[in-house]
C-alpha cells in the first residue's frame, strides 16, 4: 500500500511553523492564537493517521454470460484502521460498462466487520475480459495522508456472443467415415434409398426388393446411403478489422462462425476453428455439445493482432484441416494474405465457402473521417475485382450484405452449388 | 460555498479592525484565490489563499492590535480551508455516502471548536500576571524543543513518503 502526504499536511504545517515563529519572534503571543486550530488540527491527524490495512475480495456471480446479460461483481471490503473514505474504483475493460452504480465508490468503511459492494456490469459485446482488480484509494481520518492500492484478484468474464439459430446449413460436399446425419454418396447401411443392384452372396434377405425380383424373375436388392459426419472448419479472418464493438466486421464474422458450429454440431458435424490473421490461433475438429463450448471459447480470444509476417496456409496444422473437410471462410476479403491463403485452400482441394462480409457497412457515414466518395466506389471496385479473381479460381463467394440474415446467406451458397452444379452438367 | 463563507467573514471580521486598505487588497486576492483553487479543483492553491486571507490578521497582530478574535479568526480559516478541501475533493467522480458527509462535518465542527478553545486558552494564559524567571523559560524551551520531536516524530513517514 503506497502512502502519500496530502497537500494539507505540508500546507498547515508551514502554516503552524509560520505562527509560531512570529509570535516567538514579535513576543506577541496572539499570533499564535490564530494558527492554534491548525496546529491542533496537525496533531490530532497525525496522531491518528495509521496505515490501515485493507482487505478485498472480489468475486463474480457468474463466469458465463450471454452477450446483453448483466453479472454483478461483488467486494467484500474488510477495513482495520481509521479512515474518512475510501475510494473503490473497479478497474475495468473498456468494452464492460458498470450498470449501477458507479464504476467509483466511496465509502466509509466500517471497523467491525466486512461490508459488500456490488456493481452491475454490462459486457457491449461478446468477449474475454478481466474485470478488476479493484484500485482503492483511501484517506485517514484528517486529510494527513492518501494511501493506495491494487487488491482484489482480477475476476475473468467470458461473454457469449449473441447468435442466430440456423435452421438450414450449407450441406459439407464430402462426409468422414464416423457416424453421422449426413447422406453419403457411398453405399452401405443406411435408411435412405438409393438404388437397386442385383442380389450377391451375403445380402440380407430383408433388403430384397420383391417388386424388380418379381418383374424380372432376377433377386434384386435395395441399396441404402451411408449415415456419416462431416469435418467444418469455420476460418475467421481476422487480419483487418471495421467498425467498433459489437457493430464491427470482427464481430459479426464470430457471431457468424458460433451460429455455424452451433448449426453443425448440431447435425452431429466435426466443428473445427482457424483463426487466420496476425496470431493463429487453431482448434482441432471435434463434436458434442461440450465441444461447442470450446469452440465459443476458442473464438473469445479473437482479435486484430497488427503484424507484416506473410503468412500462408502452411503455418496451420495438418490436423486441424483433415481431407475432406468443408471450410466456411468469413472474411471481409481485405487482406491479401488471406486472399492468398483461400486459394491456397482451394487449390489443395478442399470443398471452400467463402462468405464475404461487406465492409461498407462500417464505415463512418458522416462527419470528417467519413470516406471520400470516390474512394470509396474504387475500394468497392477493387474488392470486385478480388472477389471475381477468387470466383473465377472456382471458389463459392457470397456477398454478406448490410440488413441480411445468415440463414439467407446460406441459401445463397446452396443455390449458388445447385446451379454450378448444372451448369457443368 | 460554505468554504467562501467562512473566508469572508474573517475578511469582514479583520477588515474591520484594518487601519490600512492595503492589507484588505490582499485579503480580497487570498479570496479570488480561494475562488480560483475550487473552480479549478486545485487543492495545491488552497493553503496559499488561506495563507493571503490570514495575512492581514496576522500582521494586525504582529502590530500589536488587538487579539480577543483571533482564535475565533483561525478557526474560521481553518473551516475554510477544510471546507475547500473537501469541496475539491467532493468532485471526484465517486458516489460519496451520507455517512461520510456526516463524520466529516463532525470533525470539522468539533476540531475548530476545540481550536478555538485552545487559542482562548492561551490568550487567557498569556493575560495571566505571572512573571519570568529562569524555571519558565526552561519550561518553555523545553516544551517547544517536545513539540518540535513530536511534530517530527509524527511527520516521519510524510518525510520518507
Amino acid at each position: 500500500m503506497t502512502r502519500r502526504p496530502t497537500p494539507r499536511l505540508a500546507g498547515y504545517a508551514a502554516i503552524v511553523a509560520l505562527g509560531a515563529y512570529g509570535a516567538v519572534t514579535l513576543d506577541r503571543i496572539a499570533v499564535l492564537a490564530l494558527v492554534v486550530p491548525f496546529a491542533i488540527w496537525l496533531l490530532v491527524g497525525l496522531l491518528t493517521a495509521d496505515p490501515p490495512e485493507l482487505e478485498i475480495v472480489t468475486r463474480l456471480e457468474q463466469e458465463r454470460l450471454a452477450e446483453g446479460e448483466a453479472v454483478l461483481l461483488r467486494a467484500e471490503v474488510s477495513c482495520r484502521g481509521r479512515l474518512s473514505w475510501l475510494d473503490l474504483q473497479l478497474e475495468l475493460p473498456g468494452a464492460i460498462e458498470c450498470a449501477t452504480p458507479a464504476a467509483r465508490l466511496r465509502i466509509r468503511p466500517r471497523r467491525n466487520g466486512p461490508q459488500t459492494f456490488d456493481w452491475k456490469l454490462r459486457p457491449r459485446r461478446w468477449g474475454a475480459y478481466r474485470c478488476g482488480p479493484v484500485l482503492a484509494r483511501a484517506q485517514d481520518r484528517f486529510g494527513m495522508f492518501v494511501y493506495t492500492a491494487r487488491l482484489g484478484a482480477p475476476q475473468l468474464l467470458r461473454v457469449y456472443p449473441a447468435f442466430e439459430r440456423l435452421r438450414q446449413l450449407v450441406p459439407p460436399a464430402r462426409t468422414q467415415l464416423y457416424a453421422g446425419n449426413r447422406i453419403a454418396r457411398r453405399h452401405g447401411e443406411g435408411i435412405e434409398f438409393a438404388d437397386i443392384r442385383g442380389f450377391t452372396a451375403g445380402d440380407r434377405v430383408r433388403r430384397i426388393n420383391w417388386r424388380a425380383t418379381a418383374r424380372t424373375g432376377v433377386p434384386y436388392v435395395n441399396d441404402f446411403h451411408l449415415e456419416r459426419n462431416a469435418d467444418v472448419i469455420l476460418f475467421v479472418d481476422s487480419f483487418v478489422d471495421l467498425g467498433v464493438d459489437q457493430d464491427s466486421v470482427l464481430s459479426l464474422a464470430v457471431r457468424a462462425a458460433v451460429a455455424l458450429a452451433d448449426g453443425y454440431l448440431g447435425e452431429r458435424d466435426r466443428v473445427g476453428v482457424v483463426g487466420f490473421g496476425g496470431l493463429l490461433r487453431w482448434l482441432l475438429p471435434g463434436m458434442g455439445p461440450r465441444h461447442f463450448y470450446r469452440v465459443v471459447e476458442s473464438l473469445l480470444d479473437t482479435q486484430v493482432v497488427t503484424s507484416y509476417a506473410w503468412r500462408q496456409i502452411d503455418v496451420i496444422p495438418p490436423r486441424v484441416l483433415p481431407p475432406a473437410a468443408t471450410i466456411v471462410a468469413i472474411s471481409p476479403l481485405l487482406d491479401p494474405r488471406s486472399l492468398g491463403a483461400l486459394a491456397d485452400l482451394h487449390h489443395r482441394g478442399f470443398d471452400l465457402v467463402v462468405l464475404e462480409i461487406a465492409p461498407e457497412r462500417f464505415l463512418p457515414r458522416a462527419g470528417r473521417s467519413s470516406p471520400d466518395p470516390l474512394a470509396l466506389r474504387l475500394w468497392g471496385l477493387l474488392r470486385v475485382a478480388r472477389r471475381r479473381s477468387l470466383q473465377r479460381a472456382g471458389l463459392i463467394v457470397v456477398e454478406w450484405p448490410e440488413g441480411v440474415v445468415l440463414e439467407t446467406l446460406l441459401a445463397q451458397v446452396r443455390e449458388y452449388r445447385r446451379f454450378a452444379r448444372r451448369s457443368v452438367a | 460555498m460554505l468554504s467562501l463563507g467562512s473566508a469572508l467573514a474573517e475578511t469582514w471580521a479583520s477588515s474591520a479592525r484594518l487601519p490600512q486598505s492595503l492589507l484588505l487588497g490582499v485579503e480580497a486576492a487570498g479570496v479570488g484565490l480561494l475562488v480560483l483553487a475550487l473552480v479549478l479543483a486545485r487543492s495545491g492553491w488552497v493553503m496559499l489563499a488561506v495563507g493571503a486571507v490570514a495575512l492581514p490578521e496576522g500582521t494586525t497582530l504582529a502590530l500589536g492590535g488587538p487579539a480577543q478574535l483571533a482564535p475565533i479568526l483561525g478557526a474560521l480559516l481553518l473551516a475554510s480551508a477544510e471546507l475547500a478541501y473537501w469541496s475539491i475533493e467532493r468532485r471526484a467522480p465517486a458516489a460519496e455516502s451520507a455517512e461520510v458527509g456526516a463524520f466529516r462535518a463532525l470533525w470539522l465542527v468539533a476540531l475548530c471548536l476545540a481550536g478555538c478553545g485552545a487559542g482562548l486558552m492561551i490568550l487567557a494564559v498569556s493575560d495571566l500576571p505571572i512573571s519570568g524567571g529562569f524555571d519558565l523559560t526552561a519550561v518553555g524551551i523545553l516544551g517547544a524543543i517536545g513539540i518540535s520531536v513530536a511534530l517530527l516524530w509524527l511527520g516521519r513517514d510524510a518525510a520518507r513518503a
